[in-house]
């Protein structure tokens, strides 16, 4: 199977000395594996990582054609739009409701009015929120939300989707419901990436399950 | 990008943090306001400069033997000189005319003669009213075979040039403190209303927007902004000059030139100060 994602021999650390050290990593073409460690492992570092919001100091990161040691900074917008990202806090807009909210990813790569409706619609009935296209995201609940932020990282067709706690602020219903739509976007093709401290949830799914702590790879 | 969405985000922006806007669109008005008073000043000071150097005027005193055909000629070589703006013939009858208006008397009843002689009387053009350029032009007029003297006030040329110097160096300094303060004033009053739409910049930079992209409706808001504010200080300046006049009817401004100044300093100031405002969330 063709590896998406490869990190190697990664290392970085915070000014406070915190990071990771020396991660190899491979993530298959429509693989769906687990991050899973305690609060401070460096689970949010290694996705920053692999989105470039930082840069390894040691190592480098490929993902598809990209490569984080030649990448040019005006690049980096174009390999975003190819990795979907879910936070726990949803990250929505509060002043744009649902339909909004995911128009607003196809928005920023020029997309077509025409094209921006018939996706965001594809994504919205994907997630189950097709109804609620219009509502504002205060009037949804914890579990909608995410769903509304998993369509949004969909919507322009990402090779993967990093998922940060995506559960983390849900209840176990609606952690469920997340976990099952991520999931379904798996067997559709995308390979998933999803970092949690939960380890039982992630057992249950039978997936593949990298533990970090301290900023390492322990199993 | 799309149009639409461009007026969309630009219209957003100006209205999620309306204090914030009208805060920048009052600190630009201000700012502009003091660089449309020192660019009057400047400008109206620099035009009373070209009209007392337009009111010099050289003269070449010619040899009285002359022949009227000669004496044509000599002012036809001298128009045709580079730098030389009017060419005035002035008889011996003429300069008696213009003592007897300067000083009262007639030479002749004076002296029981006229001995003032026939001259060119010549205005250079704004180019050439430089002291070094209507010396060389002076020195070639004094070499045509005719001219006996050619006089001028090269002292009172030197003078203009020397403070002209010193006023445009200050000026400049001062509309460069006054320019740059007001890009900082502006771009940390802007800086503001950006704060508040920080949770988008950062969600569009996750999704892929392009720096450009992110950009734009800010600097398009900053220079409605900017637009405003000119036409703000446009019409204050308007008003101030109005008070002005109506107290000293004979003070002439020029000021076309500045309200234009303004109003796209405004825009330039808009534009420039959210680029620097959004600058440290692009990064």
């Amino acid at each position: 199977m063709k590896a998406i994602l490869k990190l190697f021999n990664v290392s970085f650390q915070y000014p406070n000395g915190d990071g990771l050290r020396r991660i190899n990593l491979t993530v298959n073409n429509g693989e769906f594996v687990f991050l899973v460690g305690p609060s401070g492992a460096g689970k949010t570092t290694l996705l920053k990582l692999i989105y470039l919001a930082e840069f390894p100091q040691e190592g480098h990161i490929l993902l598809n054609e990209f490569n984080s040691l030649w990448i040019r900074k005006k690049d980096i917008p174009f390999l975003r739009r190819k990795i979907g990202v879910v936070f726990q806090d949803f990250k929505l807009l509060r002043d744009r409701n649902v339909f909004d909210n995911v128009a607003f990813a196809l928005e920023v790569t020029g997309a077509r009015r025409r094209r921006i409706k018939r996706r965001v619609l594809e994504v919205l009935k994907d997630v189950g929120l097709s109804h609620k296209r219009l509502k504002m995201p205060d009037e949804l609940s914890g579990g909608e939300q995410q769903r509304v932020a998993i369509a949004r990282a969909l919507v322009n067709e990402p090779f993967i989707l990093l998922a940060d706690e995506p559960t983390g602020n849900l209840d176990r219903e609606s952690a469920i419901g997340v976990l099952d739509i991520l999931t379904r976007i798996n067997t559709m093709g995308t390979a998933v990436l999803m970092a949690t401290h939960n380890y039982e949830l992630a057992q249950q799914t039978g997936q593949r399950i990298i533990r970090i702590d301290n900023g390492t790879i322990v199993s | 990008m799309k149009l639409w969405y461009l007026l969309r985000e630009t219209f957003s922006n100006l209205t999620k943090a309306r204090f914030s806007s009208l805060l920048s669109i009052v600190t630009m008005a201000i700012s502009l306001l003091m660089i449309g008073v020192f660019a009057v000043v400047a400008l109206n000071g620099w035009q009373l400069i070209q009209h007392i150097k337009n009111k010099i005027e050289m003269e070449a005193f010619i040899e009285d033997t002359l022949a009227p055909n000669q004496i044509y000629e000599l002012k036809q070589k001298i128009s045709k000189m580079e730098g030389v703006m009017a060419v005035a013939f002035i008889s011996k009858e003429e300069a008696r005319e213009q003592f007897q208006r300067q000083f009262g008397e007639d030479v002749f009843t004076i002296l029981g003669e006229n001995p003032l002689p026939c001259s060119f009387r010549l205005r250079v053009q704004p180019l050439f009213q430089k002291p070094r350029r209507v010396k060389i032009l002076a020195q070639k007029i004094q070499a045509l075979p005719g001219v006996t003297e050619v006089v001028y006030r090269y002292e009172l040329l030197i003078l203009i040039e020397k403070y002209l110097k010193i006023a445009l160096g200050i000026a400049l300094l001062l509309g460069l403190i006054v320019g740059v303060g007001a890009i900082l004033l502006i771009a940390n009053t802007i800086q503001l209303s950006i704060y508040s739409k920080r949770d988008a910049i950062e969600i569009m930079k996750l999704v892929g927007a392009t720096p450009s992209f992110i950009r734009r409706p800010f600097l398009l808001a900053g220079a409605f902004q900017g637009l405003v504010a000119g036409g703000v200080a446009t019409g204050i300046l308007n008003l101030l000059l109005f008070v002005i006049r109506y107290f000293v009817p004979e003070i002439q401004f020029f000021i076309q030139q500045v309200l234009l100044l303004l109003i796209v300093t405004g825009i330039m100031l808009g534009i420039i100060g959210s680029r620097l405002a959004i600058r440290r969330y692009l990064k």
